[in-house]
């Protein structure tokens, strides 16, 4: 069954890129999409899928075939169209489908395939240091990742932090049982280490490099020795957009001093913020990583608003992308960024 | 059961094949560092192969105990044995941190101090790279944070006596992300999709990302070296290390009841360490005073502080024909007192750790030098290196 091309209406509004700029060499693009439970992975492939397959808005993208067993990615499309909760992923989607699209502005086509993995299989990874053996051959043979970050990530608070005292003058007041500046005597009890207390940052951190490791060991390397082009989607950035309109103070008592002061007006900037661990360690592999910041609201604001979602003419004029040149809602640039287009 | 056969990581080593051990070792089973039993396994090149291999480690590791075909393992983030360590050292540009002291005097404070900070920024104009050991850091961490249940931060006991093991750091210069490579983000959007690499082999040095490796060693193993030849020398790790980072309880040095004894902890061991020929003139010797803050709020504060002056005098005295170098440093991890920065003199500890080496010496050997037998892993990296370095100008030590 062939696929209606993608209609596009008005010029092209993407920033030219050239046809040597377009990495890799073959015409295989395999994306992996990494990232925690609820983090936003589903929603983006189900408006992805709308958009490439019925959206009607410009896009750096058309579509020429789609081969594969479809009815998951048109489940989930179904239910984003209509403004719906998109239901916990808890078995693999769309493994099978494989995308062959095509650059607008260059003669250049590849296929895309994008399987949609359940946010506790990169949870578990962390926490149990295994994952299912698919997804180790799926991150030796990614050419790329789509790393999916909430806004709201997980930044366990610190004791030494919460409990430092100030002093007006002299000598401090200390604690009691503050025999050292470690705290209290090690035989007082605590909690057991939990994996998922780690922070966000992190775990993040350590998927990245469990896919790096599974490139490298691989003899199926498909990019060869390009570094991995990781693509951070910060999802739900409507959220981080509502909290710069109306939360210009930051608030020091939940997110502490690292919060202070005006917040970010970029993803980029955002990450830096947020994540500094993960913005250090982007940015400090240059030989093995290409990263790229965007900010997606791939729904276009909370569920709770089904009436403000549903205005719009069409499902794809919600979407908001951040960070990407090109139309505002153009979901498909963080493809084309992540296939190694400009 | 799988047979196991000795053999070597360097190349042209004849002991697989029943000869002798090239480095000379009359026990290399015990005495030579590149000495190893198991599968045969490829000369490491890089860091990434390095992960690799220990990756590929973990894997049968993994499958052996669980028999489940299905799932692959991940490097387990445990703290390194001595083998995952060489492996490291062997492929890249590395320091090997021995973090010594009794216990209780702040040796998990101080190296989960520098992992903190990083969470936040970097530490010393180096930014986070990557870590092996991600999970064991975060075990260390959750006694300090409230996720932990408790009022205040703790640190776990260290109970490992007998194995060496190590936590991981990878830090790059940060010259190195925006200067040198053009910022890898800017480098993303350059539409030939290729990183720029700038500078000679002579700037390598100062742009390569750095492995720290950093051990993780119970205080009683200190204690032990410090009343015995024979346990000291059973420290073997400190024949490898770049630098033996040696902490003084400054808790124990503001009580005035237990002054005298901390000041003989650190002499005392350092004695001994020194006779068991543990450490030498390639060794540089810091004498960390851990829980600063404690010390500069003591009520006989000055007399703690020609206390510690004295140790840095005693220690220098006691070193100065034995080891390369002796440094005094003043930290607080964990400041109880506001106007006392979180991880007070960790930035400046850090980055001598990272930048000051035997190797970068104006007095390290030529190319052409012979390496004495058991000589260090940063000997054995630079000769295998050293024509990166060879046009480099010589790093103030």
């Amino acid at each position: 069954m062939t696929v209606p091309r993608t209609s596009g209406a008005g010029r092209e509004s993407l920033a030219e890129g050239t046809a040597s700029g377009i990495a890799p060499q073959d015409d295989t693009v395999a994306l992996l999409a990494v990232g925690l439970p609820e983090s936003g992975k589903t929603t983006f492939l189900a408006a992805l899928w709308h958009v490439i397959t019925l959206g009607t808005l410009p896009s750096s993208l058309t579509v020429d075939r789609v081969s594969g067993d479809r009815t998951y990615l048109n489940a989930i499309a179904h239910r984003w169209s209509d403004g719906h909760a998109l239901e916990r992923t808890i078995t693999a989607g769309g493994a099978t489908v494989q995308m062959h699209l095509r650059y607008r502005s260059v003669d250049r086509a590849f296929s895309l395939t994008f399987p949609d993995l359940p946010g506790e299989v990169f949870r578990d990874a962390w926490a149990h240091r295994t994952w299912p053996k698919d997804v180790a051959e799926m991150a030796a043979t990614a050419t790329g990742i789509l790393l999916f970050i909430h806004p709201d990530v997980h930044e366990p608070q610190r004791l030494d932090v919460l409990n430092r005292t100030s002093i007006a003058g002299g000598a401090a007041e200390l604690p009691a049982d503050a025999t050292t500046s470690s705290g209290v005597p090690s035989e007082t009890e605590s909690a057991p280490w939990l994996p998922g207390d780690a922070p966000h940052a992190v775990i993040l951190v350590d998927l990245i490099q469990a896919v790096l490791r599974a490139q490298t060991a691989s003899d199926d390397n498909a990019k060869g020795e390009s570094p991995l082009r990781v693509a951070v989607v910060i999802s739900a950035w409507d959220l981080v957009d509502a909290e710069a309109r109306y939360a210009p103070q930051a608030d020091v008592a939940n997110h502490g001093a690292r919060m202070a002061g005006p917040v970010p007006e970029s993803p980029s900037q955002w990450v830096a913020h947020r994540l500094p661990f993960l913005e250090q360690f982007l940015r400090s592999n240059p030989e093995t990583i290409q990263y790229h910041v965007f900010g997606v609201s791939a729904q276009g604001g909370a569920l709770d608003e089904t009436h403000r979602l549903l205005a719009a003419p069409t499902p794809e004029e919600r979407i908001r992308v951040v960070g990407a040149p090109g139309a505002p809602n153009d979901l498909t640039a963080v493809v084309r960024w992540s296939a190694g287009g400009a | 059961m799988e047979t196991t056969v000795p053999h070597c990581q360097l190349p042209g080593c004849p002991i697989a094949s029943g000869g002798r051990c090239l480095d000379g070792f009359e026990h290399p089973e015990a005495d030579c560092p590149n000495y190893a039993v198991g599968p045969e396994h490829t000369i490491i090149g890089n860091a990434a192969a390095v992960a690799s291999a220990i990756a590929t480690t973990a894997q049968g590791h993994a499958t052996a105990g669980t028999h489940d075909v299905d799932t692959v393992a991940l490097h387990p983030g445990a703290p390194l044995n001595s083998e995952e360590a060489q492996q490291i050292t062997r492929g890249s540009l590395s320091r090997v941190i021995v973090v010594a002291g009794m216990a209780e005097s702040g040796k998990t404070s101080l190296v989960t101090c520098i992992y903190h900070k990083l969470l936040e920024h970097s530490v010393a104009d180096y930014a986070f790279a990557g870590s092996l050991t991600l999970p064991a850091f975060e075990e260390r961490c959750h006694h300090a944070r409230l996720t932990s249940g408790r009022e205040a931060p703790s640190m776990p006991r260290t109970t490992d006596v007998d194995a060496a093991r190590f936590l991981h750091l990878q830090l790059a210069p940060e010259t190195r992300s925006s200067d040198a490579f053009g910022g890898a983000e800017r480098a993303s959007s350059d539409p030939t999709g290729t990183v720029a690499v700038a500078g000679s082999a002579g700037d390598y040095r100062q742009m390569a990302a750095r492995n720290l490796l950093i051990t993780d060693i119970a205080g009683e193993a200190f204690r032990l070296a410090r009343d015995s030849e024979d346990d000291a020398r059973r420290l073997t790790i400190l024949r490898r290390a770049d630098r033996l980072a040696v902490l003084v309880d400054g808790a124990k040095l503001a009580k005035r009841t237990e002054r005298q004894g901390a000041r003989r902890d650190v002499l005392t061991l350092l004695q001994s360490l020194t006779s068991a020929g543990m450490i030498d003139g390639r060794t540089v010797v810091d004498i960390v005073v851990t829980k600063w803050d404690l010390i500069d709020t003591a009520e006989q504060r000055e007399e703690v502080i020609a206390v510690v002056d004295e140790i840095e005098c005693s220690a220098s005295t006691q070193l100065c024909s034995a080891v390369a170098k002796v440094r005094l440093h003043r930290v607080a991890a964990l400041p109880v007192r506001a106007d006392i920065e979180l991880g007070f003199g960790v930035d400046a500890l850090l980055r001598m750790w990272l930048e000051e080496s035997y190797l970068l010496a104006p007095s390290c050997g030529s190319v052409t030098a012979v390496l004495p037998l058991g000589a260090r892993e940063y000997l054995r990296f630079g000769e295998r290196h050293w024509a990166r370095f060879a046009s480099a100008a010589p790093h103030p030590a």
